[in-house]
């Protein structure tokens, strides 16, 4: 395939911005993961449930999904804390396939549930800027999808700021690296764990409001976006959330290359095979720690 | 994972037996149970007594990707069946009420094929119409052929579903060849009509097992050279819901053709080609589709942005206009079930009209007297919905009247545009670049 | 002797799941031929557990045997028994080739699940490109009489089940003595401490790899058995993720790591959601209550049924149970 400037960056901003997505939804799965040890299957219909969140706001209120987004944010963070309390919290410190049934379960009971409350016709939400675009020469970026990238960045930063600074935040990922020691110190361990649950599922909720802006919901919004999630956390080290975030972008550039200069059914080979050699040669994942026994 | 040790079993011998006893009476008390449950079946054979009741099984995919589809499908299926009933039922038959027994296939091809079993062994449906997936159509249609029960395929349109030698399958609507006939037609029209050659085309195809089956016959008439003969540019083959088109787009828009052939089926693949193509800035001259983008929901979820796409169409609201069944159809849907009508609605109406009409000149329930009446249908075009001049059914049970229109968005409408003597607006071709619009 | 008494329980209960058929309705016995069939994957898939960790990309073996035993039928009419065999040699021979890289190389624990998943994903998207294998339209069966060489049966499914059960006791019976031998003891000590098993001399690479490869080729019967009886492969509903978790689903219901886990999880499972498709098969709540009754099983019975009743019964519970606190981060593997 031809490839040109404008078109090599065309894809680069194309796949940048969607590697930004990427990011967003695997750290907060990375996150779940480093903290509870817990891989959650039904992290991709958590995301299309806040999907919904946003469509409903949106249709009912006409609200437009980026003004909403404290709201859904909070609102998913709220669920999330709940379903930890309720379901996750009764089988961790279980065998692995104790817990993925858990979560497959609960993949099955949300995606289905959405089918019988609202049927499964696709939804959109129109915003206003939906059809601008910024043309630089010859490279043209749809502004929507400007926005979520910068949206997705800011959001990473502070979620990064908030790990890191606040007392939450360094309990989070102290609980995440040694969960004794954390309790030693005074962590009340069981709320970390709803923190983290929450603070996990509302990364989806801000990835589904970018989403939102530009691309059609339905019930299986959250099977499409699954596979490649799961290669960005493996890819970034399993728990390790910068590492998520790097993986995320990369992933979406390279998926974006591949559609284009190959196949566009190998974009999910190309990926996935290169998950399969990085792991080949570093078995913990690009950023991860080494594994421990 | 804990321990098991491996010396002994985990369990104790007792523990053992009582598993073992539990286990198997609680499944041959479920198999009995199954078998008691079901409703007391008249004989069905001709000189039966009268038969109170005609029972049609319905598979479509109720979960699944599809789900609004056979969400569609069901609610049709039970809506006529209240409409026969308050009409009389099956008069030939004494005034039989019809009854719809609704299974969902989960669009896998091994629930289908239990399911068709389980209507026809459990429920003793007289007939079946099915299934939406022709990869569940086959596996179903291969249990009624097996049991000797008519089944009726309403929507499926892989070519090969008529090519396995079934006595007692019938399909009412077209194949993959049929309506891949109906886009070189249309174009030829569209050159004729507007004095544009075509030149250039492009195939895009979801990797599913419809969107390969239409593309394949897309590729087998463009190497005739008296249907077709253009040149290919590009054929862009793609994941079912990928999470992303810009590349794919692009693809497209380097390739430049004159006309796209386009099959998705899900709606938000359709919405997200629409918005991608947008994005990047391109619109060919025709970008002719069918499936996903004919759906009033996609039409709701893109707005304008929609406009002079073509469709491949079986229905249309056009159609309420120029006759009299599809507007009162069209109504009574649009009352009791609060829904837009699909093509897919249309025809398990088009398929119950089949199997109601094949029922009343059988005058029975008898298999073969009910499948002699099926070959032997020829219902004239004003009883059903579609443009078509009726339905018949050829030796290989494919109705020979089958075929399909082309439409064309036009604020915010789905109009008929070929061929031309249904035509409700003229055709827009070129269509308008997105900077023109 | 301990062994003469299982294996009559076995032998007891195949006989009743052979009779079963002579009684039952159509319906019963297709819902009995797939209670057997994923006992048999699920058993095939807890051999590879024996060893290692957890895989959810079995679908890969399932569809390799589905495929191998349908594209030599149909293309070169060839017997589907001959082409179960082929079914083996690929499947384990891919097995192989997989397995030793990513054991050799150190990948373990989630990543190594996440990577069997990546790998199922990779033959599906592959199979759905290429235009050998059919592409997305998959391999259509021709419908021929009953016949055993040609495996096919139409007037009755009885006979799907008779060879069901033949797979599933030599399923059961590699399962059992894989746990019993020397093999079992290496095995599990390979799974449960990696290290120190090393040290004592046990070739943990060999024995994950070899656990798998047995695990495949099984499975891969299994793939081929549902080509036979549906008559229609797609790369979508044989190597699906769906799929993996259909076959791992059983034994974790039975009790991971048993012989007898499989089989119970599967003659209570598939049932149930035969019943719920069933009776509640024209409402899409059918599928929502599977979801809630696998989270039921998972909190209740997490052990699966064997574990849980060992546990509450003194004797075997003893050995059997060692339920790691929430604080101990044992959960990986």
């Amino acid at each position: 395939m031809q490839l040109d400037l404008p078109i090599f960056l065309n894809l680069l901003l194309i796949g940048l911005f969607q590697g930004a997505i990427y990011s967003l939804i695997s750290m907060g799965l990375t996150l779940i993961f480093g903290t509870m040890k817990i891989v959650n299957f039904a992290h991709g219909d958590f995301l299309m449930l806040s999907g919904y969140f946003v469509f409903w706001i949106w249709a009912l209120f006409g609200v437009d999904p980026l003004l909403a987004l404290p709201a859904v944010f909070l609102a998913l963070f709220c669920i999330g804390y709940a379903t930890e309390r309720v379901l996750i919290k009764r089988v961790l410190g279980r065998p692995t396939h104790i817990q993925m049934l858990m979560t497959l379960g609960l993949s099955l009971i949300i995606q289905n549930s959405v089918i019988v409350l609202w049927k499964a016709d696709p939804r959109f939400v129109h915003t206003s800027y939906a059809d601008l675009r910024l043309e630089l020469g010859a490279v043209a970026v749809p502004f929507p999808r400007l926005l979520s990238f910068v949206l997705a960045m800011l959001f990473a930063l502070t979620l990064h700021l908030f790990l890191l600074k606040t007392t939450y935040g360094t309990a989070i990922r102290g609980t995440g690296q040694d969960q004794e020691a954390a309790h030693l110190m005074g962590i009340n361990v069981n709320k970390i764990y709803s923190l983290s649950f929450g603070l996990g599922i509302s990364c989806t909720a801000v990835a589904a409001t970018l989403l939102s802006t530009y691309f059609p919901l339905s019930p299986f919004l959250g099977s499409s976006f699954m596979v490649i999630t799961f290669i960005v956390i493996v890819l970034g080290g399993l728990g390790n959330y910068l590492g998520a975030f790097i993986a995320g972008l990369i992933l979406g550039t390279i998926e974006i290359f591949t559609a284009y200069m190959l196949s566009s059914l190998l974009r999910q080979t190309i990926p996935l095979l290169i998950f399969i050699l990085v792991l080949l040669l570093k078995p913990e994942g690009l950023f991860g720690r080494k594994l421990r026994r | 994972m804990r321990t098991i040790c491996t010396r002994k079993e985990a369990i104790t011998r007792i523990q053992a037996i009582i598993i073992v006893a539990v286990v198997v009476v609680a499944a041959v008390a479920g198999g009995i149970a199954w078998t008691f449950t079901t409703p007391p079946t008249p004989t069905t054979t001709s000189a039966a007594p009268k038969v109170e009741e005609v029972r049609i099984g319905i598979l479509a995919p109720l979960t699944g990707a599809a789900a609004y589809f056979g969400d569609g499908m069901k609610a049709m299926s039970e809506l006529l069946a209240k409409k026969i009933n308050d009409e009389g039922g099956i008069k030939s038959l004494g005034g039989a009420k019809v009854r719809m027994i609704v299974a969902d296939t989960e669009g896998k091809p091994d629930v289908g094929k239990t399911q068709a079993r389980r209507l026809i062994t459990e429920n003793k449906v007289h007939l079946i119409i099915g299934a939406l997936h022709s990869g569940v159509t086959l596996p179903a249609a291969q249990e009624s052929e097996r049991y000797g029960i008519p089944f009726i395929c309403d929507a499926s349109s892989h070519v090969d579903l008529t090519r396995q030698g079934f006595r007692w399958f019938f399909r009412t609507w077209g194949s993959d060849a049929i309506f891949a006939r109906n886009y070189f037609e249309c174009m030829k029209w569209m050159q004729n009509k507007t004095g544009i050659k075509i030149k250039t085309i492009a195939f895009i195809s979801e990797e599913s097992l419809f969107g390969v089956g239409v593309a394949t016959e897309w590729e087998k008439l463009n190497v005739d050279p008296e249907m077709g003969g253009y040149k290919l540019v590009a054929y862009i083959r793609h994941p079912v819901s990928p999470t992303d088109l810009t590349s794919e787009a692009m693809t497209l828009k380097a390739a430049n053709p004159d006309v796209v052939l386009s099959v998705q089926t899900p709606m938000p693949d359709a919405i997200l080609w629409t918005k991608t193509l947008k994005a990047v800035d391109f619109f060919p001259k025709a970008f002719m589709t069918t499936a996903g983008f004919i759906f009033p929901e996609y039409v709701s979820s893109v707005g304008k942005d929609g406009e002079y796409i073509i469709g491949r169409e079986g229905w249309s609201i056009d159609l309420t206009a120029r006759k009299p069944i599809a507007k009162e159809i069209n109504d009574l849907f649009k009352k009791e079930a609060n829904r837009d009508m699909h093509v897919y609605t249309m025809q398990m109406h088009t398929t119950i009209v089949v199997a109601r009409d094949a029922l009343e000149r059988a005058a029975s329930v008898d298999p073969e007297k009910l499948r002699q009446a099926l070959a032997n249908t020829d219902i004239p075009g004003d009883k059903i919905i579609p443009p078509w001049k009726g339905v018949k059914f050829d030796n290989t049970g494919q109705n020979i009247y089958a075929n399909n229109f082309m439409v064309q968005l036009y604020k915010g409408v789905y109009h008929a545009i070929w061929p031309e003597e249904i035509a409700t607006i003229p055709l827009v071709y070129p269509a308008p670049t997105w900077k023109e619009r | 002797m301990r062994l003469g008494r299982s294996t009559l329980l076995y032998l007891m209960f195949f006989g009743i799941v052979c009779a079963v058929p002579f009684v039952s309705s159509p319906v019963v016995t297709d819902v009995l031929i797939f209670c057997v069939l994923y006992a048999f994957v699920s058993t095939a898939w807890t051999i590879a557990v024996y060893a290692g960790p957890y895989s959810i990309g079995h679908a890969a073996y399932f569809g390799l045997g589905a495929y191998s035993t349908a594209l030599l039928y149909t293309r070169l009419g060839i017997s589907p028994w001959i082409g179960i065999l082929v079914g083996i040699a690929i499947s384990s021979s891919f097995a192989l080739v997989i397995s030793y890289p990513v054991f050799r190389y150190g990948i373990k624990g989630y990543y190594y699940t996440l990577t069997t998943l990546a790998v199922a994903e990779i033959m599906r998207t592959i199979f759905l490109a290429w235009d050998i294998t059919g592409r997305a339209v998959g391999v259509w069966y021709h419908v021929v009489p009953d016949s055993l060489w040609d495996f096919q049966f139409h007037t009755s499914h009885v006979p799907y089940v008779f060879i069901g059960v033949a797979f599933l006791i030599l399923g059961v019976f590699t399962s059992n003595a894989i746990k019993k031998a020397r093999l079992g003891l290496a095995f599990s000590a390979t799974r449960d401490d990696e290290d120190t098993a090393q040290s004592v001399g046990i070739n943990t690479l060999r024995h994950k790899i070899t656990a798998v490869v047995i695990s495949a080729a099984l499975t891969s019967i299994g793939g081929a058995f549902f080509a036979q009886y549906t008559l229609f492969i797609e790369p979508d509903t044989s190597m699906a993720m769906f799929v993996s978790v259909d076959i791992l689903l059983p034994a974790v219901v039975g009790g991971v790591g048993t012989v007898s886990g499989p089989l119970i999880g599967s003659f209570l499972l598939t049932p149930l959601i035969w019943i719920l498709r069933i009776a509640f098969g024209s409402e899409v709540l059918h599928v929502v209550i599977r979801g809630v009754v696998i989270i039921i099983v998972v909190l209740f019975a997490p052990e699966g049924i064997v574990g849980t009743l060992a546990k509450h019964s003194g004797v075997g519970g003893k050995i059997l149970s060692i339920i790691p606190s929430r604080l101990s981060s044992r959960a990986h593997h």
